[in-house]
């Protein structure tokens, strides 16, 4: 049975009629077209379907449509856009942080969480935070530079 | 998914909506197990009741000094929390060590020990610090210590229509310490292979008063090691006492062989762990002015 759902998504005010038990996960893939949230394992082990609410990561394929009612949301397409990246866009391409790409979006959300509540994390702390998020390519040895990177950027810049 | 949604907004409701439809309605909280179940088609589940939008449910303070903690509050809540981290150092541990930072955004305390498996994270340290659980139904409401809560793999103790709203952890007197250990071979998103707390209370002369050990994933549920707690009660900390207690518990536990070890394994490793987070516990109750 459907729903009116409510939500801010990436700054803007969004209203839904959706089967609260489907996943945030598919139905920004599948009715809103935000396919930059990536579907991996469906069952919050990967990390690839990582989404900000209300600022803190979580698996949005664990996350039904009816918790979502009053939240705000902020996934990949929020963060930066082509003309003007988030720092944390541009120290992955600056280090080489990206290869295939599948796990980046969820990598670039988690490492913002991180970077917005501690703004110089250790190696140690932003290990930790990524711990959620599985790369098969990199060996995490650019990510985690790369977090760094974007860590002294921002400082630079505020 | 397919499956009918209900977001309660209040204890009340959420107890009638248990009652009216019976053993059909599974309860969700962080959604982190059951949807998991779900989706692997582990279970058939028609109905579902979010309690997390329910106020009375995000509740996390101190209550007459006892720690409160909502059937709505998340792990992550836990693991920042000041007091837990002051107080309740075994907790912020076996809750900092579930899942990912996004698991553990979403996934809570109660469901964690509700869902009862025998290496339920959480677990150990409430065993240690003696939770009460506060279980309500349309009809009344009543307390579960928490060595009795766990029934079985995956079983807890609750009725029919028996919601959990909240854990009560007792206040934490000065010279008390407590420590959790997870042996597990990865660092991060994985089960323990063998998950240990202790809790020691010390009297002005350093001896041991209160002390009080807690083991997961070595038995059909989390359970406490109370020959190996009898052993330390009125000793001071030395090496022999710590081996003692260790030795022990290894042989209190009822481990099984399966993906991640032996039960030979686990049984050597009870020894080990509980030397080490007894030892732990200790030295943190010698430096606590709280």
């Amino acid at each position: 049975m459907k729903q009116e759902i409510r939500f801010i998504l990436n700054g803007e005010h969004v209203s839904l009629n959706v089967d609260p038990s489907r996943t945030l996960l598919d139905v920004l893939r599948e009715d809103l077209g935000l396919t930059g949230t990536k579907k991996g394992c469906d069952e919050g082990d990967c990390g690839a379907c990582t989404v900000l609410i209300a600022g803190k990561p979580i698996n949005s394929c664990l996350t039904p449509m009816g918790k979502i009612n009053g939240q705000e949301v902020l996934t990949i397409e929020g963060l930066g856009d082509p003309e003007q990246l988030h720092p944390l866009q541009e120290a992955f391409l600056k280090v080489g942080a990206v290869q295939c790409g599948y796990c980046t979006p969820g990598m670039l959300l988690s490492a913002k969480a991180i970077l917005d509540i501690n703004p110089q994390p250790t190696e140690a702390e932003i290990r930790d935070s990524i711990a959620g998020n599985l790369c098969r390519c990199t060996g995490y040895t650019k990510i985690v530079e790369a977090i760094k990177y974007a860590a002294n950027l921002l400082e630079g810049r505020s | 998914m397919g499956f009918e949604y209900f977001r309660p907004g209040s204890v009340e409701e959420a107890v009638s909506l248990l009652f009216e439809h019976g053993p059909q309605m599974n309860v969700l909280a962080g959604g982190t197990d059951l949807l998991v179940k779900i989706k692997h088609k582990a279970i058939h589940v028609s109905k579902v009741m979010d309690i997390t939008g329910i106020d009375d449910l995000r509740i996390l303070n101190e209550d007459n000094q006892d720690l409160i903690i909502g059937a709505a509050i998340t792990q992550n809540e836990i693991v920042r929390h000041p007091i837990v981290a002051q107080k309740y150092t075994a907790l912020k541990e076996g809750a900092g060590q579930l899942g990912s930072r996004q698991v553990r955004n979403l996934a809570t305390v109660v469901g964690n020990i509700c869902n009862a498996s025998p290496s339920a994270e959480t677990a150990p340290a409430l065993l240690v610090y003696e939770a009460k659980v506060t279980a309500v139904s349309c009809r009344d409401s009543r307390e579960i210590a928490i060595k009795d809560f766990f029934a079985g793999p995956g079983k807890n103790s609750l009725a029919p229509g028996e919601l959990v709203t909240k854990l009560s952890l007792p206040a934490e007197p000065a010279r008390s310490g407590s420590a959790y250990i997870k042996l597990s071979p990865r660092r991060a998103m994985d089960t323990a292979v063998v998950g240990v707390a202790a809790y020691v209370r010390l009297d002005s002369a350093g001896k041991c008063t209160i002390c009080r050990i807690a083991m997961g994933a070595v038995a059909p549920t989390p359970v406490r090691a109370f020959q190996a707690e009898q052993a330390v009660i009125g000793a001071e900390l030395t090496r022999e006492v710590l081996a003692e207690a260790g030795r022990i518990a290894a042989e209190e536990v009822r481990p099984i062989s399966d993906i991640r070890a032996s039960a030979d394994y686990r049984r050597q490793m009870v020894e080990v762990i509980t030397r080490r987070v007894l030892e732990t516990a200790w030295r943190r109750a010698e430096g606590s002015n709280k």
